[in-house]
């Protein structure tokens, strides 16, 4: 099944298949570790929440869910 | 002298390094984004000394914002002689994606394999060897904190400096060599630099590239069409980013060897981040550290302990004597942290620091120069002009420095971090970032760096509204107003709490830099809120070194300034003030007649709907003096209220009754002012509210023309702070003294509301 | 007055007037007005990156 990152729920994991959205931000979003084949993991939503925080890539990062909303996943 | 770079991912220890290297004290932090600009120092362990140049931290050679243009530059045009790239070896996938994008520059690399001691305790181990082979570059395992395999590492960049070494590229193996290659030789043709660099760049559209090589594209363009994959089509940047990580992954996996293949395990860091960033316990939590801190810092009931249990005071032990005073040297010492409540450490280093230490070594001098029997008018320079002003100043240093150790250990922690993302919501909810929260939270300590800070945030318009507010988180400078006035007022008036008190100022500051982002945000600063994508870093325990390499930082900084800049504001300020505008000499008695009282009861009445204007008589004017003089330095202010206060007490009708005031505190010193000019708390509270929020002390407005780059942006700001801080003190004023003025203020405020939100549905309609 | 009444005034007088004219250089110069000299970690960030601008 596939979904979009903003849409997963605290310890969901799965990998990334495609990342879209404009400019800048898909840059910054590759440049992190967001590229197709990587694995991710929902960590933890922060209080009201949003933004959320996920393992990728042996670390922690943390973006909006409009960001995320930009990342499709295939969920394990 | 030979220049050795350190380029790396944001926080990978790459200022611990160049501290550790050239024996600096650059400020270090537990988040990524300290290091804003690049800064240079001399390693001289090697055959011949070495420029060190430590650069801001980079995900990648694309720049995404203005601090990482800096690093970038210079390792494109200052063509160092090596460029040390450190990889965080707990993070070594993401850490190589900036390494793949080195080695294309032609340009000697050493890659030092920083943190390998935070690797081996969590049972893991990575193979130098083997990466080493793989990279085609010198691989060091290193520990900047622990100072180990430095040396080793600067030798072998020494070694490879002599060399030159032709840029390398892990694209080679993908579907894109072909087209990489073509472009390299056409831009080889054009004797660019670094072809191969500029050659991926072009290929993956990079922003700055395309402007650079704008001949050269449409060729690029051409190449293109001959390509097209079947998963990303022709998005390139797609493209290339996916063939790194590729590339990182497959190659370089069997590098590292994990203990634990489980990736969701819970480290301690896991578990501290589920109680801190819980999704309830988050925001109170943070709201109780940060109260936490000022009750600490300021408060004079530990945990309110006295209250509780009713403690007697020093008075009911029977330990002071008919004047109030302690009875010996150890119920003085008492004093310092106890009466009838326990008194915070803050409170009591406070106390030991400004009655044992400062009060008897200024008292003492000041004796000194009274029996000396030099004339009254030397006598009241000296003392009245130098040592008061100094002094009033030096006895903030205490509650200074603690609550910036506090701030030093949350910042070290990693927990700064974790308060932009549980604030993230609120702040989008004001058009900014939970970036922006860092520099703000920079301000409390001092305004100049915060706004050099903001350089992490990418988006232009987030950036000068910040700016604009930092000035309204009370910086170190401007506490020694907050706690002398509210001090003063609990002491004089008998009401409210010090620490309550201060606490709310520093609430008040917050909520008018949020209220006037809101504003900026959704008028003349408008813009879509900015993207928040950031890398958490793990907790650790602070380290004691950098703790109190900040805090050396701090106290050489105030000390230098209260003996510069302040003691020469201070001098001026007695001259004038015992000088009339023909030139003769006054006395104490006769300030009013001076040239200083002359001006400022010119501008007093300026002030007046702030509660400190003509409504308060002939002595009014000294506030206007202490507002003008906090703009070449907060610090100032206090400084001049004690020189003031030894002319006021000395005017005849001074009556102080019981009260035992001394010039030199600067919270008798505001003390004498009350007394001296009648004024009221709503006009004491403006006051503050005033300083607070209006234009900053010299360096910071500096700073912040330098950071605005644009002359218009810049003069709307000074316009800004002048108005938002006349603004904010008339309403406390009048809402203080007349409380249903309160309506008027909320009608006003509704009404701008309204204008902002028809204007922008006549906008949207326009639209 | 006294001979170390004098020195007093000029003494003063010197101190405001160097603690002026060297801020007023420290601008010409081009470095911060921050009151640390040039000292602390973010000047020296500064300066650098205001000299290579020149350059």
């Amino acid at each position: 099944m596939e979904k979009t990152l903003d849409n997963f729920s605290v310890g969901e994991k799965g990998i990334i298949k495609m990342v879209q959205g404009e400019g800048k931000i898909k840059r910054r979003l590759f440049d992190m570790g967001i590229t197709p084949g990587a694995e991710v993991f929902l960590r933890k939503k922060a209080p009201l929440g949003d933004p959320i925080e996920v393992t990728l890539r042996g670390y922690e990062l943390t973006l909006r869910k409009t960001e995320a909303a930009c990342v499709m996943v295939e969920v394990k | 002298m030979k220049r050795f770079a350190l380029a790396g991912n944001p926080n990978c220890g790459k200022t611990t390094l160049f501290n550790s290297l050239t024996g600096s004290t650059a400020h270090v932090g537990n988040w990524p984004g300290v290091t804003v600009d690049k800064r240079d120092g001399v390693y001289k362990k090697c055959a011949e000394p070495v420029q060190i140049i430590d650069l801001p931290g980079i995900y990648s050679l694309s720049p995404y914002t203005p601090e990482e243009v800096i690093a970038r530059n210079y390792v494109l045009d200052e063509k160092p002689d090596c460029v040390i790239n450190i990889v965080d070896a707990t993070n070594l996938e993401r850490n190589l994606y900036l390494t793949t994008q080195i080695l294309e520059m032609d340009v000697p690399v050493v890659v030092a394999l920083n943190m390998m001691d935070a690797v081996k305790k969590a049972g893991d181990s990575i193979n130098a060897k083997l990466l080493e082979e793989r990279l085609g570059v010198p691989v060091v395992e290193i520990s900047a904190l622990k100072e180990t395999g430095l040396k080793e590492l600067m030798d072998k960049a020494y070694n490879e400096s002599k060399k030159t070494r032709v840029g390398s590229t892990v694209l080679e193996a993908s579907p894109l060599a072909h087209l990489i290659g073509d472009v390299k030789i056409a831009l080889k043709g054009q004797n660019v630099a670094n072809p191969l660099f500029h050659a991926i760049k072009l290929v993956e559209e990079d922003e700055i590239e395309v402007n650079m090589h704008k001949e050269t594209l449409p060729m690029v363009e051409e190449f293109k069409k001959t390509f097209n994959d079947e998963i990303f089509g022709s998005d390139f940047e797609a493209l290339v980013a996916d063939a790194r990580y590729k590339y990182i992954s497959s190659n370089f996996a069997s590098v590292l060897s994990k203990k634990s293949k489980d990736t969701t395990k819970m480290t301690k860091s896991d578990k501290a981040d589920k109680v801190l960033t819980h999704k309830y316990w988050g925001i109170p939590i943070f709201l109780v550290i940060l109260f936490g801190i000022f009750h600490l810092t300021f408060g004079e009931d530990l945990l309110f302990l006295g209250k509780i249990f009713s403690l007697p005071s020093l008075e009911d032990l029977g330990l002071l004597n008919e004047d109030g005073d302690p009875i010996n040297f150890g119920v003085r010492f008492l004093a310092t942290f106890y009466d009838g409540a326990i008194m915070s450490p803050g409170v009591w280093i406070n106390n030991v620091w400004n009655d044992l230490i400062v009060g008897e070594i200024f008292g003492w001098l000041g004796g000194l120069v009274e029996e000396s029997g030099i004339s009254p008018w030397a006598v009241g320079l000296i003392n009245n002009g130098i040592f008061d002003g100094i002094s009033a100043v030096l006895s903030f240093l205490p509650p200074i420095l603690v609550l910036f150790l506090f701030f030093s250990i949350l910042e070290d922690s990693g927990y700064m971090a974790r308060i932009a993302f549980i604030l993230d919501r609120m702040f989008r909810r004001f058009g900014l970032s939970g970036r922006a929260f860092m520099p703000m939270i920079m301000g409390f300590g001092c305004s100049v760096p915060a706004m050099i800070n903001t350089r992490t945030l990418a988006d232009d318009k987030e950036r000068t509204a910040t700016v604009r507010v930092i000035p309204f988180f009370s910086c170190g400078a401007k506490l020694p107003i907050l706690t002398a006035v509210a001090g003063a007022i609990v002491a004089f008036f008998g009401v409210g709490n010090a620490d309550v008190i201060t606490f709310a100022m520093y609430l008040l500051g917050i909520v008018t830099a949020i209220v006037c982002v809101l504003l900026m945000r959704s008028t003349t600063l408008k813009g879509e809120t900015p993207p928040f994508i950031m890398e958490l870093p793990t907790y650790h325990v602070p380290q004691f070194k950098n703790l109190m390499a900040h805090l050396w930082d701090k106290t050489k900084h105030f000390v230098k300034k209260a003996f510069t800049i302040i003691l020469a504001s201070t001098i001026v300020i007695w001259a004038l003030t015992h000088f009339s505008f023909n030139w003769t000499f006054l006395e104490d008695e006769q300030v009013n007649e001076s040239i200083l009282a002359g001006i400022s009861q010119l501008v007093q009445p300026i002030f007046t709907p702030l509660g400190f204007g003509s409504q308060l008589g002939e002595f009014g004017w000294v506030f206007v003096v202490a507002v003008v003089a906090g703009l070449i330095a907060k610090e100032n202010v206090i400084a001049t209220f004690a020189t003031l206060a030894a002319c006021l007490m000395a005017v005849a009708g001074l009556n102080f009754g019981e009260l035992a005031i001394d010039a030199e505190d600067g919270i008798d010193a505001v003390q004498a002012m009350i007394q001296a000019t009648g004024i009221k708390v709503p006009g004491l509270i403006a006051f503050i509210a005033f300083n607070m929020t209006t234009i900053p002390c010299f360096a910071a407005v500096a700073t912040a023309k330098a950071e605005l780059n644009n002359k218009s942006t810049y003069h709307w700001t000074l316009v800004f702070w002048l108005a938002s801080s006349y603004v904010v003190a008339a309403m406390i004023y009048t809402i203080g003294s007349w409380w249903w003025t309160l309506f008027i203020w909320a009608a006003v405020c509704a009404c701008v509301v309204c204008a902002i939100i028809f204007k922008d549905k006549l906008f949207a309609k326009r639209k | 007055m006294k001979i170390f009444e004098i020195v007093l005034v000029i003494a003063c007088a010197l101190f405001v007037i160097g603690v002026i004219t060297a801020s007023i250089i420290r601008k010409k110069q081009g470095k911060s007005s921050c009151d640390c000299g040039g000292d602390c970690s973010h000047c020296k960030a500064c300066m650098y990156a205001k000299t290579n601008k020149r350059q």
